[in-house]
């Protein structure tokens, strides 16, 4: 009977301690877990006064300790959170965007699909319809949610990134012009996200469209070409939102956004060269086609028409890359004064200095 | 629980939780494991239940103000904490702001009164 008493003891106490400490870092649970141990038959031996500790002296000891994830939140010196309250709010508010222009994008790509397409009857579209619809919403939720939980884990705090305040250091208001206005990254979210869409689930809708018994399309690229360099767009496009989230979370043309900017430019021009010059991404019968669906005798000026655009395309994107990093460099520099980097990077060095 | 009852408790709780620290550091100046600490404050009536108590021991050590030791020579492994260098200095200091701080709020609450007199 004694015995019996003793193994349920030692069963009772097994478990609460179990109950704190599963989730527990290994480094620190052992040390937890003797120590518990001992305290809980401290506290046993306080209550059965030396005699043999009952079940019901076990019970109101444990019941003493409470509830065993109390205890365990007790012990947790980790904030605990995937991403916190202070950045909750811009979490929320760049989710609800990506998530909207995501959804938006497939509603697009699927009446053109639905619309190019004469070998499917409208509701068999439905389900697949539904079903990319959750799936590319999960995977709009996921990116942001790693992205931010990043952002948690690597202590980046988007909305205070002066350290040591300082009334000297106070921003003036800003000047409208020196805001980044909220409609460019939105605008860029959309197009960016139904660019994914379209070049991930129907490149062949990119081209250009003639009536012919029903909608017919010549596909402006290359889709073979275009599958293998997928993962090549979907970096730069993933890049771009980068960019874009972090025009939505500070609006400003700040010294650090310029540089962000340089970076992500430079990776994406990179990407573009690659992209249009290491491979034949180009529908090389685009000028052909155009000329038999439109009964055109052979003209070579449209062949060398499409040829001059072709050619000189990763040019004409390259440029555009340049001239928008040097837009922002210029307005980040010009508007400076409500970031001051030197003064940011002295803070960084006081608090460094501190620690 | 009246109202007022449960005002004046909760304002209590936030008045000893600020003195938990203090109460733990001035006990420590000499080895002492988690149990006989709850006791020991308990019968000075300075109210600590083990499931505050061993967290926070274990934060103070992380933050270097407590250094532990297990011994096993007894019939149970026990880990014993005391104060680090740091602790010590830390707790002189404390103390000092402390007795500063009682002598201020007294200060304080009689002028209180002898405001509340002169209003009369």
């Amino acid at each position: 009977m004694k015995n019996q008493n003793y193994d349920y003891v030692e069963d009772m106490i097994n478990r609460y301690i179990y109950a704190v400490t599963k989730h527990m870092n290994p480094m620190t649970k052992k040390d937890i877990e003797n120590e518990l141990h001992t305290l809980i038959y401290d506290m046993l031996e306080a209550k059965a006064h030396g005699s043999t500790p009952s079940k019901e002296d076990v019970n109101a000891v444990l019941n003493e300790l409470g509830n065993p994830s109390l205890l365990a939140e007790k012990y947790r010196d980790t904030s605990g959170y995937l991403i916190s309250p202070e950045l909750f709010p811009a979490y929320l508010f760049v989710l609800k965007i990506v998530i909207g222009a995501t959804l938006f994008g497939m509603c697009i790509a699927t009446v053109l699909e639905l619309v190019t397409s004469y070998q499917h009857l409208w509701y068999s579209y439905i389900g697949t319809f539904i079903s990319n619809m959750i799936s590319s919403a999960g995977m709009a939720f996921a990116f942001v949610t790693i992205l931010f939980a990043l952002f948690e884990r690597k202590g980046m705090n988007l909305k205070d990134l002066v350290p040591d305040w300082n009334a000297a250091e106070l921003p003036p208001v800003p000047i409208k012009e020196a805001n980044i206005p909220i409609g460019e990254p939105i605008a860029g979210i959309i197009f960016t996200i139904l660019g994914i869409v379209l070049f991930t689930f129907s490149p062949q809708l990119l081209g250009a469209y003639y009536y012919n018994h029903g909608l017919v399309n010549i596909p402006v690229f290359n889709l073979d070409t275009l599958r293998v360099v997928l993962p090549l767009f979907l970096i730069g496009m993933g890049l771009g939102l980068l960019k874009n989230i972090w025009e939505l979370v500070d609006r400003r043309y700040s010294i650090p956004y310029a540089i962000f900017v340089f970076i992500i430019n430079t990776i994406s021009t990179i990407l573009t060269v690659i992209i249009f010059t290491r491979f034949d991404i180009w529908n090389t019968d685009f000028a052909a086609q155009i000329n038999s669906a439109f009964h055109l005798s052979f003209d070579s000026s449209a062949l060398s028409t499409w040829n001059l655009i072709t050619d000189n395309f990763v040019i004409f994107l390259v440029v555009i890359y340049i001239l928008e990093t040097l837009a922002i460099i210029v307005k980040a520099i010009k508007y400076n004064n409500q970031f001051d980097f030197m003064n940011y990077v002295k803070s960084m060095e006081r608090r460094s200095n501190k620690q | 629980m009246t109202k007022k009852e449960e005002i004046l408790s909760g304002l209590l709780l936030e008045l000893r939780r600020g003195t938990i620290v203090l109460s733990v550091l001035c006990q420590l100046s000499a080895p002492t494991y988690g149990y006989s600490l709850v006791q020991e404050l308990n019968e000075n009536e300075v109210m600590i239940e083990a499931n505050t108590l061993y967290p926070l021991l274990r934060r103070l050590e992380k933050q270097g103000l407590l250094k532990s030791e297990w011994e096993t020579s007894g019939t149970k492994p026990r880990k014993y904490y005391m104060l680090t260098e740091l602790g010590a200095e830390v707790y002189q200091q404390l103390k000092v702001q402390w007795n500063k701080m009682v002598e201020n709020m007294n200060h304080l609450m009689r002028e209180d009164k002898e405001n509340e007199k002169s209003k009369l």
